[in-house]
């Protein structure tokens, strides 16, 4: 196989692998056959069969026309429309190009749009499997490099082979004898004509053996740049301080199932608990899975006789919540902040996860993710595109012996903020609202349970546990989520049909039922939907939340005088209650909450996600800029702790000192090589001593002379241009000769001069002094160089210097 | 030449692509600071190492490098000419790859100059310098050794056609590596310059002339002698020529060489050959006949001096008198190819002096054969404004126009199929 179509397969798979990580990032799938599409049938049509080649003028204009296409597109959009107009952009105007005749600038520029490509896949999300295909590219990428080298080789010679070949065989075939002669009638310059290539267009294997040396590299560079390059906290798409002014959705739960609920395991967000009031703010693992609490659907209408719970557009204020940091007074955890980052996702509930307090470090603001908002607000049924994003907020936290978890008092509407429960008919009565008519059942087992607590003079908190242990309760329901073989009656509400007929469901139906129950007896209640539990990641201190953690549960209303004497703690309640979390579904079978045979590859998007995409440096705070990191780390520095930390190296080896010496010393040596070939001058004038050890020693006197030359001359010792001023100083030392510090060298070369005034050569010695200082101050001060002759002169009166010293 | 390459020498750019490739590194380490995006940062690290590794490979795929340029004694204008770089990487510790080699072909004569010219140079020399764009100039030849090991050299050519004899200069010749990204290239100059003569072109010489030239020892009469040819004994074999009998082919030689040989029954002698070239010219018409007496003299010395075994003397007789003259060798040969390839017609050649310089030359009594584009001067024995030397040698100089029927039964211009000369 020649090395050209070679290339041509490595950009055709270039291609694809760019564009399949793009469409997959951007969500633009169509993408990824118009990719197949042009670059295989260039590959064949153009490259191959060459029947088919896009002259450059065609080119240029549709290039031009793509592109006013793509700024109609660019302009109104948001910032991740804008980059999605250039990925488009991107792809199509590959696609003009490769349907012209390769030469190596236009492989160049299909790579270069390959690698923008990446960029823009970069700057949006990628998971672990394209963060393989982004390794794969790189590869590619590589190999192609090597391939258009070649390429470009052959191809110069080529096309020097044709236009030589040309005017050669013009001149050869002039028909008259005396045109051929009278050569100085045409082009008299010799014509280099064929050089042959059927050598050079060879594929050679061997050529692209040098790639492992470069992945080594390449990996020493990447973990160099990553543990050390200053890093501004706020991404592309950053969770942005937003001051909250509308959010909601019209969510609603489904009660008529059918069929097998979808389990997913695909991520929905990773949440991380930091203790508050602790002096460790490292992550904890909670004592009992978290609620991630999502919306509550308060809102119960009937639509052909059947109950339908909702919660339509509520509108949640930042002043609808109780500032939690006010009411925190225990100095146990109570509260954590929890930083979420939301994976992409079509998943519903997503939307219901929102903040419930404001924590300290926002400013009194709450941290709201824009895009989310944007997106809740006006896209409800659209998939988030753009992940992952980040946020925090605050969450209660249950204590192991608090009797029940309650939240905080949160109104659900706007009209009913932090007004009193109890002081509230309108809400109560909407709290309340039930028509018992469509629940014959249910509500004669919700008056059996009230009527005993009744009669033991229970309170409202024993009413919802007893509620709770009758669902609980393994003879009496199951739990299921595949309703494929229930028989269900349609004619009845699904509620009364799962509490009377078939006595099996889901977290929902369970949440719905006893959400009845209690309003039922006149007890205000709202069915929650949001996430319970998650896989605890301890590589990365966080729990994973997944499709299949979605939950329903029950929240009950308590008044302030129920709260006290159901034994809640102060912080648990307000002025207006609390809201008590109850939660009647029964454990889900422990097997399906395992992570099952694709463990292995969780644990690499888990790796993947941590640690290379979530990953941030630790030194770099939240808020802070670059400069303000760069400042922040001089104030930072002091010798108390470079001494502790080499007591630390001592005590534990010298790792914990070496590791960032080593690491400062590959990044010089990596500025170093890069300013010897772009600063130095483009035009870089190599040279290299002889040896090993001069080169090494070459190297970093180059290093360090770029600080000092001074220093340079120092590291280099006085090999250099000026080691014939090194000798003079040698000679004259072995005679106690030695220059002070105070002395310029002149100076120093006329009080030798005058103390060798009586000396039978004094003359030569004064001239030699003289002569060698001021080559060395050419040298030294006036980076000029000695050629040849005089650097002889120089050494022969060195010997005859040394020589009359001597005598 | 060879030159093993100095290190003082070697200069290191960034290639066009180089330069995007930084802008594009930089943009992407600027966004991958600024915007926290930790692939981006990873995307930098794997940028970087790249650059880096091209120039160091570059650096040591030059390293322990030495090229040598061969180029054949004998080149004639319009035959296509070999030339070969041999590339040894002795010393060095690893295989150096993908190495191109550009060649530079200057003309003497049409060599730029001027001030103005030299300005321009200057400002396009600086732009190529930066981006490169001369890569496709004509007077330049590529060459690319893929793959010099440093125990095998390698040897790579390219063919050259110098359209006109004359005098041309290979050179200076650069050798260059951006292997393996082509990301920066790393050159060295390989040497000095190179001077090549180049003859005038072959034409097709009849067999007339070589019947002349056998008969050239008994002062014009033409008996040949066959030594040899009724005991059906030849003395040697040449190669077969316009006109020579398929009787005298020797067929195993032919089948055995590739080419058809012919048996050669003359004897070989000790007779001189002297011929001189009056280029006188006037006008353009001149100027190529001038041509056709270069391209004929160039071919009788290629094809006829083998039979000579006495002396070779040529002269050219134009705006100065040239002379190369010598026992028939292969370097007379040369020098007088040397001597055809510089010679300049001139308007009023000094044709007397020439005569009896190249009389000097050869044995008494050696027919001096004068191929002019002009008329036979008035040599007059009478004449006071002849010299007593020239005087003398007359009888033997054999005057040939070259417009006269004469020279065209000797020779015609049309060439037999052109072969590289390696």
């Amino acid at each position: 196989m020649s090395n050209g179509r070679m290339l041509q397969i490595v950009l055709v798979a270039l291609i694809l692998v760019s564009t399949l990580m793009l469409s997959i990032s951007v969500s633009l799938y169509y993408l990824i056959p118009v990719a197949l599409v042009a670059s295989v049938g260039a590959f064949f049509l153009t490259d191959t069969l060459k029947l088919i080649s896009i002259e450059g003028w065609i080119a240029n204009i549709a290039s031009l026309l793509i592109l006013s296409y793509a700024l109609f597109e660019f302009y109104p959009s948001d910032s991740a429309g804008k980059l999605i107009a250039v990925a488009k952009l991107l792809v199509f105007l590959q696609v003009v190009l490769v349907f012209q005749t390769k030469t190596p600038r236009l492989n160049w520029q299909i790579m270069v749009l390959s690698l923008l490509q990446v960029v823009i896949t970069t700057i949006f999300s990628v998971e672990f499997e394209s963060g393989l295909l982004f390794l794969l590219f790189f590869l590619l990428g590589g190999v192609a490099l090597v391939l258009q080298n070649s390429f470009a080789g052959e191809n110069l010679i080529e096309k020097r082979n044709e236009s030589s070949a040309e005017s050669s065989h013009n001149i050869q075939n002039e028909k008259s004898n005396t045109r051929k002669l009278a050569f100085w009638k045409f082009d008299p310059r010799p014509q280099p004509t064929i050089t042959s290539l059927d050598a050079l267009r060879k594929f050679r294997m061997s050529h692209l053996a040098i790639l492992p040396g470069v992945v080594f590299m390449a990996s020493l560079f990447t973990v160099v740049v990553f543990l050390t390059a200053p890093r501004h906290v706020a991404p592309w798409f950053s969770p942005i301080t937003y001051k909250v002014t509308a959010s909601g959705i019209d969510q609603e739960v489904d009660l008529e199932e059918t069929g097998r609920i979808d389990n997913t395991s695909r991520r929905i967000f990773t949440a991380q608990f930091h203790p508050i009031n602790t002096s460790s703010s490292d992550p904890v693992q909670l004592n009992e899975l978290p609620f991630f609490r999502g919306i509550a659907l308060s809102h119960l209408t009937y639509k052909e006789g059947k109950t339908h719970w909702s919660a339509p557009f509520e509108r949640v204020y930042s002043s609808t919540y109780q500032s939690v940091p006010s009411i925190r007074a225990s100095d146990e955890i109570r509260f954590a902040t929890m930083d979420i980052t939301l994976e992409k996702t079509t998943e519903p509930l997503l939307y219901t996860v929102m903040p419930t307090g404001v924590s300290d470090n926002t400013g009194g603001e709450l941290r709201f993710c824009h895009e989310i908002s944007a997106y809740t607000r006006c896209r409800e049924n659209d998939e988030i595109e753009s992940a992952p994003f980040e946020y925090q907020f605050m969450v209660a936290l249950s204590q192991p012996n608090t009797p029940a978890v309650a939240w905080p008092y949160v109104a659900n509407t706007v009209n009913y903020s932090n007004r009193p429960m109890a002081k509230d008919p309108a809400q109560h009565r909407w709290l309340t609202k039930i028509e018992p008519r469509y629940y014959p059942t249910l509500v004669r087992i919700a008056d059996q349970i009230a009527k005993q607590i009744n009669d033991s003079d229970g309170s409202r908190i024993d009413l919802v546990r007893a509620y709770e242990r009758h669902f609980l309760d393994p003879t009496n329901y199951d739990y299921t989520i595949d309703y494929t073989d229930i028989q269900r009656n349609l004619d009845i509400d699904p509620n009364e049909d799962f509490v009377a007929n078939f006595k099996a469901g889901h977290c929902v139906a369970f949440a719905s039922a006893m959400t009845l129950m209690l309003r039922s007896q006149g007890v205000p209640a709202r069915l929650v939907t949001g996430f319970h539990g998650g896989d605890y990641s301890d590589l990365s201190n966080s729990y994973i939340v997944r499709g299949r953690d979605a939950h329903a549960w029950v929240e009950v209303y308590l008044p302030k005088e129920e709260c006290v004497s159901a034994g809640l703690e102060a912080w648990q309640y307000g002025e207006g209650g609390a809201w008590l979390r109850a939660d009647p579904t029964p454990p889900q079978p422990a097997d399906e909450n395992a992570l099952g045979p694709d463990g292995a590859l969780e644990l690499a998007r888990t790796v993947w996600q941590d640690y290379v995409l979530g990953m941030e440096n630790q030194d770099s705070d939240q808020d802070e800029t670059m400069a303000e990191s760069m400042i922040k780390f001089f104030d930072d520095f002091d010798m108390e702790q470079l001494s502790n930390s080499l007591e630390r190296s001592r005590k534990y080896g010298l790792l914990a000192i070496l590791q960032p010496l080593f690491v400062v010393l590959i990044i010089l040596a990596g500025i170093i090589g890069l300013l010897r070939v772009l600063i130095g001058n483009a035009g870089y004038e190599e040279e290299q001593p002889d040896t090993t050890v001069g080169k090494i020693r070459r190297f970093f006197a180059d290093a360090i002379g770029l600080i000092s030359s001074d220093l340079r001359e120092w590291v280099i010792g006085y090999n250099s241009e000026t080691a014939f001023y090194k000798r003079l100083t040698d000679i004259l030392e072995a005679h106690d000769l030695v220059r002070r510090p105070d002395q310029t060298h002149r100076e120093f070369a006329r009080d030798v001069s005058s103390n060798f005034a009586s000396h039978p050569s004094s003359k030569l010695i004064s001239n030699a002094l003289s002569d060698i200082t001021e080559a060395f101050n050419r040298v030294r001060f006036g980076l000029q160089e000695l050629d040849s002759d005089e650097q002889q002169n120089l050494d022969g009166q060195l010997n005859d210097l040394e020589r009359a010293i001597k005598a | 030449m060879a030159k093993k390459a100095n290190s003082n020498d070697r200069r290191c750019r960034l290639t066009p692509e180089g330069w995007v490739y930084i802008i594009i590194l930089s943009f992407i380490a600027i966004g991958a600071v600024l915007r926290n995006v930790n692939l981006l940062i990873l995307a930098t690290g794997i940028l970087v190492a790249p650059l880096i590794f091209n120039w160091r490979v570059c650096v040591a795929n030059l390293h322990s490098i030495t090229a040598r340029r061969v180029v054949p004694e004998r080149v004639h204008a319009l035959s296509p000419v070999n030339v070969s770089w041999t590339c040894e990487n002795v010393g060095g510790r690893l295989t150096a790859r993908n190495l191109l080699l550009q060649d530079q072909l200057i003309d003497r004569k049409t060599n730029r100059s001027g001030s103005s010219r030299k300005l321009a140079q200057k400002v396009l020399d600086r732009v190529d310098t930066v981006f490169q764009t001369n890569v496709d100039e004509d007077d330049f030849a590529y060459v690319c050794f893929k793959k010099v090991s440093t125990a095998d050299p390698d040897v790579a050519t390219y063919q050259c056609l110098f359209p006109g004899r004359g005098k041309y200069e290979l050179g200076p010749a650069e050798l260059k590596s951006s292997f393996p990204f082509g990301l920066v290239t790393c050159k060295i100059p390989l040497g000095d310059n190179e001077t090549v003569y180049v003859a005038p072109p072959l034409g097709n010489l009849n067999p007339t002339w070589e019947r002349r030239i056998n008969s050239m020892e008994t002062g014009g009469q033409s008996r040949m002698r066959r030594r040899g040819l009724e005991h059906d004994e030849f003395f040697g074999m040449r190669k077969w020529r316009s006109g020579d009998s398929q009787k005298d082919i020797h067929w195993r030689s032919t089948a055995r060489r590739g080419f058809p040989m012919v048996k050669q029954f003359d004897e070989p002698n000790d007779r001189d050959m002297a011929i001189l070239l009056d280029l006188c010219v006037k006008d353009e018409i001149n100027r190529l006949q001038c041509e056709t007496i270069l391209s004929f003299a160039a071919t009788a010395i290629s094809q006829t001096s083998a039979d000579i075994q006495g002396k070779l003397a040529v002269a050219a007789c134009g705006q100065e008198n040239q002379i190369a003259a010598g026992l028939q060798s292969h370097g007379t040969q040369i020098n007088a190819m040397s001597c055809l390839a510089t010679a300049q017609p001139g308007d009023n050649p000094d044709i007397d002096a020439a005569v009896v310089e190249l009389a000097s030359q050869v044995s008494v009594g050696t027919p001096l054969y004068v191929f002019s584009t002009r008329q036979k001067p008035g040599w007059d024995g009478e004449s006071s404004e002849i010299s007593p030397a020239l005087q003398s040698i007359l009888p033997q100089v054999r005057w040939v126009e070259v417009e006269s029927k004469e020279f065209k039964e000797l020779f015609s211009v049309e060439s037999p199929k052109s072969e590289a000369i390696a």
